[in-house]
């Protein structure tokens, strides 16, 4: 939390953004910040919004009304492979992997943004230290991997770029809850790196444990936000989960 | 049968097949990237023929080289041909990414009907067929008798350089990563940093000067160019793509080459009925179809585009 004075790092901030699909909103006059060098994390149930904030920052879907800018860039109308230009890895939702593309080549569809094969080459060594069964399967169809090694396999590639800022959408969707841990556990080493990171998350207890800052959403709008301290709290958090049946 | 007339008909089919393939790579490709059928892709191969016979002809008239004129005859097809499938995919394919696929089916059976009559209309005596100019040193190799043009071999070797190339261009460099990774999945190729809209198009020009091409050398081989070769040429294309396994880049290979096996059977097993080639061969296409409804190659074990 006090990690805002490291020099140059450029904040991700969302200010009271509308969007959605064809014509009803989805998301109303959400405002978030996140914080350079810290974990923040967004929550919500199922519906509340939480996928397509993450696709209308990154340029899937359209912003309707407010803005989106990372450092002094304004990132409404830019196209999402511009916006994963600036330095942002994006890790999507569901361990999306390339199923036809064999583990290598998924990791250089991470770097193509990377025009030095060497370096693209060298960071692919350093992917497959942190997950070395990536390297034991390193030939084999993406498709035929495990639950598991598929998530692993969608987080190196979006590691692929060394970006600035990481998103994170909802990485332990369909995990075992051995590999949820796991998973997790990935992403507090890389907090401890420095990495800044945005992640979206259903599981409230594990993300709350690992996250800096955090944000609560509830049909399409922000209804608490602070510290996982403070959150833990607010009983706002927990209406948005359980609801008032 | 004569060996010689065998050895004859054997090099016929390879050389059809050879242009089925590379008619039906396309298809496959565009597949592969939008999952859409774009049905004026024949009359891409008219196209082709048609500028390079304009591009060479036109260096005929300057100079009596036929190697530079060849060689404008080429540029002029992978331009032109490569022009009509961005533009095509731009501004018809592109736009209707989230219409119904029969909106993309009609739209392009039109604009292949409007580059058909183009042709006609816009070329001198357009509805007529026009002789293709001799490019190629005409020696021929003669082995007892079986006797074949220099020139077809020649055609017949790039060809298949082509093919590789293409092969190659796929499955090594940067682009091909980028054209197979927004064929599996649109959204993690986006936010890998691949430029969508760019990576289309690319594939678009990539299978149409495929197609371009293809229609140089029928012209080249046959010596005479029509605004209507597209067409059948198309339909047998598409056959072959789907026969050999649509979105997969070995199948509508293996689909083209299948298809020309089929009809040069025909004609050397039952030489009376060799009329019926194109009947049988159809024929054929609708039983493996049957037998294996998603191609030969199927997309999930192959390595689709």
């Amino acid at each position: 939390m006090s990690t805002g004075e490291i020099p140059g790092p450029r904040q991700l901030s969302v200010k009271a953004v509308s969007s959605g699909y064809d014509r009803a909103d989805v998301l109303k006059q959400v405002s978030i910040e996140v914080v350079p060098g810290a974990v923040t994390c967004i929550l919500g149930a199922n519906g509340a919004g939480k996928s397509t904030l993450i696709r209308t920052v990154l340029g899937l879907n359209r912003v309707r009304t407010g803005e989106v800018r990372f450092g002094e860039t304004v990132l409404n109308d830019m196209p999402t492979h511009k916006i994963v230009a600036l330095g942002i890895g994006v890790i999507p939702e569901g361990n999306r992997v390339l199923p036809r593309m064999s583990v290598v080549e998924n990791l250089q569809v991470g770097g193509l943004l990377q025009s030095d094969t060497r370096k693209v080459a060298a960071r692919m060594e350093e992917m497959f230290a942190i997950f070395p069964r990536l390297k034991e399967r390193r030939s084999q169809l993406a498709g035929t991997l495990s639950g598991g090694e598929r998530s692993m396999l969608s987080i190196a590639r979006g590691l692929m770029t060394e970006p600035e800022l990481v998103v994170i959408d909802e990485p332990s969707l369909g995990l075992s809850p051995l590999f949820v841990s796991e998973v997790f556990n990935i992403v507090r080493r890389l907090k401890e790196s420095g990495m800044t990171i945005l992640l979206v998350e259903q599981n409230v207890r594990q993300t709350l444990d690992v996250a800096d800052h955090g944000y609560v959403l509830l049909q399409g709008r922000v209804v608490a936000s602070g510290t996982t301290a403070a959150l833990r709290e607010d009983t706002e958090l927990h209406r948005a989960y359980f609801g008032v049946h | 049968m004569d060996m010689g007339i065998l050895a004859q008909h054997l090099f016929n089919g390879l050389m059809l097949g050879m242009v089925y393939a590379m008619i039906a790579v396309g298809f496959s490709l565009f597949f592969g990237v939008l999952d859409v059928i774009k049905f004026s892709h024949g009359d891409v191969v008219s196209v082709g023929a048609f500028a390079a016979l304009g591009g060479a002809s036109a260096i005929g008239l300057l100079v009596d080289m036929p190697g530079l004129s060849l060689l404008f005859g080429l540029l002029a097809a992978i331009a032109v041909g490569g022009l009509a499938g961005v533009v095509i995919g731009g501004t018809l394919v592109l736009p209707l990414r989230n219409a119904p696929p029969v909106n993309v089916l009609l739209v392009t059976l039109m604009a292949g009907t409007i580059l058909r009559e183009a042709i006609r209309l816009g070329v001198p005596n357009g509805g007529n067929p026009k002789p293709f100019p001799v490019l190629l040193p005409q020696w021929q190799i003669t082995a007892g008798s079986f006797s074949i043009g220099f020139d077809s071999v020649l055609i017949l070797i790039a060809g298949i350089g082509i093919i590789l190339a293409t092969h190659l261009l796929i499955t090594r460099t940067r682009i091909g990563l980028a054209i197979r990774a927004v064929a599996q999945d649109v959204d993690v190729a986006r936010l890998a940093g691949i430029d969508f809209r760019r990576t289309v198009l690319g594939t678009f020009a990539l299978g149409s000067a495929l197609a371009s091409v293809a229609g140089l050398m029928l012209g080249l081989y046959y010596r005479e160019v029509n605004f209507s070769m597209g067409l059948v040429l198309g339909v047998i294309g598409f056959a072959a793509a789907v026969v050999g396994g649509l979105g997969s880049l070995l199948g509508p290979i293996l689909g083209g080459f299948l298809f020309a096996f089929v009809q040069t059977l025909v004609t050397i097993v039952l030489p009376t009925a060799s009329a019926y080639k194109d009947v049988v061969a159809f024929g054929v296409v609708i039983a493996l179809i049957g037998l294996f409804p998603t191609g030969l190659i199927a997309e999930r074990s192959s390595e689709r585009v």
